[in-house]
This record gives structure tokens, sequence and C-alpha cells, in this order.
């Protein structure tokens, strides 16, 4: 049998019936091949014929009042079919046996509840507890674990490890830290944060030692910590009220009049990469570092379903996509920086505060936008500062000499 | 039947094979185990020791042991086996 039989597959037949010549010459007309005719009895007739004719041979067959038997099949189609149905089962009972095993190690780790303690730190105490990608977890304890990351981490108050499938999901919570509150009724007054023209006061407690349109200087007292009646000077006493005056700010930010953009020149390559566990199988030569002028994109797709099973195993698709850096001028820097300047001054103020009018200049030197904001506000500008003892001892003086004093 | 005849003879006085004009089988003999035909009309008996193949204007006919047809199509067949004779008729 010639090769080219054998590739396109071929059926080893037998007809039977009245005159089998017929059948021949019908094959022949209808330009059917076949080969190796044999004639082992009388009205029985073997024959061969190509894979893709046997329909065709078989209707004709029929119509001749022949019966028809497929004693024999081969050559590659056959071949293939058969090999693709054992590749197939081969392949599930290798996807089965490795979900087996992968089940009783961990492959992904995740962390929750964390704010300040970093995940790099959790995931080095865990390691050093056992708990690590690539390790079993069907000896590991869930109590030694806690307490070991919680030895090696007192940030931390309380942590709980719980296994889903190959992934351990690790929830932490953090120690708080509480800011000591001020004692309210510890004596204060109230003093100038910042430098500004008073426009109104308002002294719930204590005595105002400055008024309207004055103007004051940062540390300077507003309302001080004492408070005085028909009977004098009483106290000492912690100052409440508020304090607005108008003030001013001067603020500049800088921006570079162009920008570098960056503009794909189309050119692309694309690398694979199989990881296994912590192994890393590369598809190609060399590094995967970046060339210059050019963004690397990593795709990963790991053989895993959420909530069912994970495998160990990754492949990563590396895109290098190459640019060229072009500069352009930039467009409306100026109303930008003009944005960040008020959105800047009104952070400072606070939401308390109110911009009564703001202009802008802008500079150009040597490449660099420079916008310079001026703003008039209006704030509250007061804040307490404990009366120190010496204070305290000097208004209590200023109470006894009153009260010496008063028949 | 004439016409035949005449191709045949100016096949003859020309000195060109009679297949050309006439269309008459040609039989081809490799040794005593493969025949090729070339311009047969048909299957007339295929049995293991006799097959015969209509020719124009005359019957092929193939004797052995253990014949078997190798191959066949519209123009030609090639049988294999043991031969003992090739007959026309």
């Amino acid at each position: 049998m010639n090769l080219v039989r054998w590739l396109t597959g071929w059926v080893r037949v037998q007809v039977t019936g009245a005159e089998p010549e017929s059948f021949l010459n019908a094959l022949a007309q209808q330009n059917v091949p076949f080969w190796e005719s044999f004639a082992p009895a009388d009205y029985t007739m073997g024959l061969t014929l190509p894979r893709g004719q046997k329909n065709r041979a078989q209707t004709l067959a029929q119509a001749k009042g022949f019966s028809w038997c497929v004693v024999a099949e081969g050559g590659l189609p056959y071949v293939l079919s058969r090999l693709k149905a054992r590749a197939l089962l081969g392949l599930l009972a290798v996807a089965a046996a490795l979900l087996f095993v992968s089940s009783g190690f961990i492959w992904d780790i995740e962390i929750s509840g964390n704010e300040t303690v970093s995940d790099g730190e959790i995931l080095q105490a865990l390691a050093e507890c056992g708990i690590d990608v690539g390790k079993s977890w069907l000896s590991y304890s869930q109590d030694s674990v806690r307490n070991g990351v919680l030895l090696r981490l007192p940030a931390l108050r309380w942590m709980t490890v719980s296994m889903q499938g190959c992934r351990a999901v690790v929830t932490v919570r953090e120690k708080r830290t509480y800011i000591e509150p001020v004692p309210e009724k510890e004596p204060a007054r109230l003093v100038a944060a910042k430098a500004g023209l008073i426009t109104q006061i308002n002294d719930l407690r204590g005595t105002a030692v400055t008024e309207v349109n004055k103007t004051v200087l940062p540390g300077e007292t507003l309302v001080d910590g004492y408070a005085t009646g028909r009977l004098g000077v009483q106290g000492p006493v912690r100052a409440i009220g508020t304090v607005y005056a108008r003030t001013w700010y001067e603020m500049t930010m800088a921006a570079p009049e162009t920008v570098s953009v960056k503009v794909p020149t189309g050119e692309k390559t694309t690398r694979f990469a199989l990881i296994l566990g912590k192994i890393r199988i590369n598809f190609y030569k060399g590094s995967s570092i970046c060339p210059a002028e050019c963004d690397k994109i990593i795709e990963s797709y790991t053989a895993a379903k959420t909530g069912w099973f994970m495998l160990p195993l990754t492949l990563e698709k590396i895109t290098f996509q190459a640019y060229t850096l072009e500069t352009q001028a930039l467009q409306e820097g100026q109303e930008e920086l003009s944005g960040q300047l008020m959105d800047a001054l009104q952070q400072t103020i606070g939401s308390d505060g109110e911009i009564l009018s703001a202009t802008f200049t802008a500079s150009r030197r040597e490449g660099v936008l420079y916008v310079t904001l001026h703003g008039q506000c209006q704030e509250q500008i007061a804040t307490a500062v404990p009366l120190t003892e010496e204070e305290i001892l000097l208004i209590q003086e200023r109470i006894s000499t009153t009260e010496e004093t008063d028949p | 039947m004439q016409t035949q005849t005449w191709l045949k003879t100016l096949s003859q006085r020309l000195d060109i094979p009679a297949e050309a004009l006439s269309g008459a089988p040609r039989i081809t003999l490799s040794g005593d185990g493969r025949v090729l035909v070339e311009g047969h009309r048909g299957l007339l008996e295929y049995a293991q020791e006799r097959i015969a193949a209509a020719g124009r204007g005359c019957k092929i006919i193939i004797k052995g042991e253990g014949l078997r047809l190798l191959s066949m199509n519209r123009h030609e067949l090639v049988v294999t086996g043991h031969l003992w004779a090739v007959e026309l008729e």
C-alpha cells in the first residue's frame, strides 16, 4: 500500500451479490478508485477503497443489490482518531492526578484586614511559621501559626488562617492606637494660629483681649483663660470661642511647558513562560528585562476556578510594546495649575473657611510655567493653648488681690 | 465494424499504433505475474482463475491462478497473480 493511500486512510470492504464484476464496472465508471480486489468465492468480492469514497461506494453497492460489509479500516486518520481519544483520556488522568496531589499544598495566600502592617511582613512571619506557597497544609496547626505570627508581629492583636481549597485565607486585626483626649476642664487660652485681621469674636468663656479690625500675629492671645464679672477676675478657666479673621495667602505652583508623550511604534514582542509552583520555565532566550523605551505588559492565566480548585500552573504572557517619546506642548497648563492652587488653598483654610477673592499671575522662565495665587480668605484662627503654671499662679494672685480690695 | 477495419488498415499504412486511431486495447504483460490492460470496456467475468474484460471489437480473457484485480479505473485495469494465458476472442 503506498504512502498516499495510508495518509488519506482506507477501508477494506466485502460485497456479496450476483455478478460482482458489474459493481467493479460501476465503480470505474463513477471514477471511484479501488485496489486489491479479490474474489475469494463465487458471488463474493473484497476490495479496498479510499476512506473518502466509502459512502459513495456503499450507495452504489446498495443500488445494485449487493450486501455491504466493512472488514477493516486503517491509515493515518484512524490512527489519529484513536490517539486523540487516548490523549484526551491521558490528559484527564493527569489533570485529576495533579488536582489530587496539589490539593494538599498551598498555592496562594490571601491577606485581608491589615492597614499599617504590610503584606510582606505578614507573609514573612507566616513563612517562618510554616505557611508558604508550595508547602503542605495538611500538618499545620492553627494555634501554633497564630501564636507564632502574633509573637513576631506585635502590631497585630488577632489573626486566623483558613484553607479554601489550595488558598490560605489570612485575616488579621491590628492594634489600635488611641489618642489621649485633652482634659476639657484644663485651663487654656485661645491664641491666633495665623496672622490676620480680626472680623468677628465669639468668646463663650474667657476674656477677649483683642477686638475687631485689629491685626494679630501667630501666637498672639485672643481670648485669655480667665473670666471677669462684677466681682472682678474669676478663674482660671478654659477659654472657649471662635475668632474669625481675614487672612491673605500667596501660593505658587510650577509645571513644565512641554511634556513627553509615549507614542507606540506598533512593534510588539510576545514571550511566554510557564510557572509550576515556584519553578519558572521560560519559553524564550535571554532575560525578561524590558529594553529601553519599551512597555512591559504581563498577563497571567492561572489554572484555577475561584472557590472550586486551583492548580499550581500559571501561564505568563509577556508583551514588550515599543514606543517613542514625543515632546508635546502642555495645553491648558495654566488652568490646571490654577485649579490645583484653589484646591490647595481650600485645603489650607479648612472646610469652614471661605475664599473671598483669588487672583492669578503667570510667568514663564526657562521652559517652566509658574502660576501664583493671591488669595483673600475668611477663617477661624483661634486655637486653644493650655495655660502654664506661672500664668495660672498669676491669675490666682489677681483674684486674691481683687478679693482684698473688695469691701 | 467496417469503420474499425478501415481505421486498422489506415493505422497499418501510416505505421502508427492501432490503439491511437481505433481505440483497440493495449495489453502489457510483465512476466507471468502482472498484466496491464489499457482501453478496456468493462469487466465481463471475475473469478480467481479467470478474468475477462471487454475491448473494442474483442474480448480479453486472462487465465491463471489466484488472480486479483489490483486496480481498475475507466481506462485501465491491472491484474496480478500467477498468469497462465491471455487470450483474445
